[in-house]
């Protein structure tokens, strides 16, 4: 299966262009991720579920973040950023009707024309999350083009999962079956279910059959669902997921995030497992 | 394309005249080593092999702003837009530029600043005739003739310069300068030395088997062992003719300033440091290992087998703890 290409940007790719923040929400219990809506000033972006941008506050810098929005949404985009750095927590600060710095879309995609007709598993772990709901929001718009629909997602608390609203919608949805688990809840309410994501996707057992699963989280995470996956039939070159790196330019110039011969913002950030098996592991 | 040749008397009044419509730069002897500056005068080349840096500086410089900011909006940089022509750089240094247009404009993004640069440059390209003993260019590719990132070939005979267009820029430069065009046995007389040069300097190694070899060994010990009297200095990836990783940062005043780039290297820790704190090259080796199978494999795999260490040896010459890439790449093919 074939990845999208990844368009380029063959014009000033290191100017960014302006956007403003339209509104915020605050996502998480911890206020450590907030989601951003974003309009840009000139025109609309043409972008697919998996890529990423370069957000930018001069004087600050410029962060890699994926978006959170599907195309199949309209004209705002969403990311979903957690305070962690310099630049993140500048844009925390920045609130609606400031502008900042935007640049893509980046990066190649989720395989999208390779799910067509096809099952899709999609795993998800804590705040990496975000390119798989832009996934999720996009097969549940052009629902037609795809099979049955599994998302699991996990976080370590209630207070951790992203985008609650809308889980509530997915929860209620026959378009798709969610399972939604905490590592523990501890003190907060919660009625759902407790047990790690590996845990629930090997009680859940989504079939293999014409299905390509997506797996997104934190590396422990991927660590331990990789071997269930396997056992449940998946072969590497049916199971996807989306890297993280240090960047800087995210068009393939400033040389820092490769894995052997590629780049993970040109090249990637999405790999199957079967490329990430011919690359030296170094990740 | 016809060849010419100017009296070596003559050198300093054909480049006068080509200043007329370019800046012209050639090596200069400083108090730090050769480096290239702006013509003023006569060119002396005695005794000069290679710059102490290389030729990079022209088409990445070493600190570049790329956008000025006021507040929360701001406008690109304006990138200088002079013409120039390079007398008397290297086979090997020109060729590391050439190489840097798959980096800096490919098909899918293209460097507007860099692009200007290249295209505003005219390489005169003045083969070799004494290789150094840390030069290995045959190694990697090139050679003491190389055309590879040459607009003029210009070789060195008795009393004349033989001047080679290789590219239409080199040719646009030359056409109307007033030289005596030369005929072939001319040209290739003139060129001996250096193919003599060539002949005598016998490569280390098959470079393809070099850039097997070295992937293969990914998981071997050698990296350690090569890298644990690395000092991390990064001096290696300044020198480097081929070396174009670059950081980015802001800075100003009261929300007024600069977004700039600037050299950087995969030597430092903190090149691959995630915001997390998890850092995919965590010690030198690993960092060494990237630096020799980005040159030796990971380039040549995304360009045509293309190698970009093009073997000038100045990171041999300038490790202060006398790490050799050379041995490195023996090594790996054991």
């Amino acid at each position: 299966m074939e990845l999208p290409k990844n368009p380029g940007l063959t014009e000033a790719p290191m100017y960014p262009a302006v956007a403003t923040v339209e509104r915020t929400v605050v996502e998480t219990a911890a206020a450590d991720l907030k989601s951003f809506y974003l309009k840009l000033e000139n025109g609309r972006w043409d972008y697919l579920p998996g890529q990423f941008a370069e957000l930018s506050i001069y004087g600050e810098g410029e962060a890699p973040i994926g978006i959170a929005s599907s195309p199949t949404e309209g004209d705002l985009l969403m990311f979903t950023v957690f305070e962690t750095g310099r630049v993140s927590r500048a844009l925390h600060r920045t609130s609606p009707g400031e502008v900042i710095g935007i640049r893509g879309p980046l990066g190649n995609a989720w395989p999208l024309d390779g799910l067509k007709g096809k099952n899709v598993v999609v795993i998800g772990g804590g705040f990496a999350f975000t390119t798989q709901r832009s996934l999720v929001r996009y097969i549940l718009d052009n629902r037609g083009d795809y099979e049955d629909l599994v998302v699991v997602y996990g976080a370590r608390s209630p207070g951790g999962l992203l985008y609650k609203p809308e889980l509530e919608e997915w929860k209620k949805s026959d378009a798709m079956t969610l399972y939604l688990t905490v590592d523990a809840a501890g003190d907060e309410p919660w009625d759902g279910r407790e047990g790690f994501v590996p845990t629930v996707v090997g009680e859940e057992k989504p079939s293999s059959d014409n299905a390509v699963a997506l797996v997104c989280g934190p590396p422990i995470m991927i660590k331990f669902t990789l071997p269930v996956l396997d056992e449940l039939g998946f072969k590497p070159e049916q199971v996807y997921t989306s890297l993280e790196m240090r960047m800087k330019c995210g068009v393939g110039m400033c040389g820092r995030c490769n894995i052997g011969p590629k780049y993970v913002c040109v090249d990637g950030p999405v790999f199957s497992f079967a490329g990430l098996a011919e690359l030296p592991a170094e990740y | 394309m016809p060849a010419y040749k100017i009296g070596k008397g003559k050198l300093d009044e054909f480049l006068a005249g080509i200043k007329k419509h370019y800046a012209v730069y050639a090596p200069a002897r400083g108090p730090e080593g050769w480096r290239f500056a702006p013509v003023e005068g006569q060119v002396e080349l005695d005794g000069y092999l290679l710059t102490r840096l290389s030729a990079k500086e022209f088409v990445t410089p070493i600190y570049e702003t790329l956008i000025r900011f006021d507040g929360r909006t701001g406008e690109p940089a304006r990138t200088e837009n002079e013409k120039r022509l390079i007398f008397g750089i290297r086979p090997c240094d020109a060729r590391a530029v050439r190489l840097f247009d798959s980096v800096f404009a490919n098909e899918s993004y293209v460097d507007p600043a860099y692009k200007a640069r290249r295209s505003n440059t005219v390489s005169v390209v003045t083969a070799c005739t004494e290789p150094a003993p840390t030069c290995f260019c045959t190694s990697t590719g090139g050679g003491p003739v190389d055309e590879f990132g040459a607009d003029v070939m210009a070789y060195e005979a008795e009393s004349d310069w033989v001047l080679k267009p290789v590219t239409d820029k080199g040719e646009e430069v030359l056409k109307d300068a007033g030289l005596t065009e030369v005929a072939d046995d001319e040209l290739k007389k003139a060129a001996a030395p250096a193919e003599k040069a060539t002949a005598e300097m016998k490569p280390l190694w098959d470079i393809t088997e070099a850039q097997v070899a070295v992937k293969d060994r990914f998981g071997d010990g050698l990296w350690k062992e090569l890298a644990d009297r690395c000092l991390g200095c990064g001096v290696c990836t300044f020198v480097c003719p081929s070396c174009s990783c670059f950081d980015v940062s802001d800075e100003g005043k009261r929300g007024r300033g600069r977004r700039y780039r600037f050299w950087d290297g995969c030597m430092f820790p903190i090149f691959t440091l995630h915001a997390s704190g998890h850092n995919p090259r965590e010690s030198q080796a690993p960092r060494y290992r990237q630096r020799v199978l980005h040159k030796f494999n990971y380039f040549p795999e995304r360009n045509d087998a293309l190698n970009l260490c093009v073997g000038c040896g100045r990171c041999v010459v300038d490790c202060p703890v006398n790490i050799d890439i050379r041995e490195a790449v023996a090594l790996a093919l054991g």
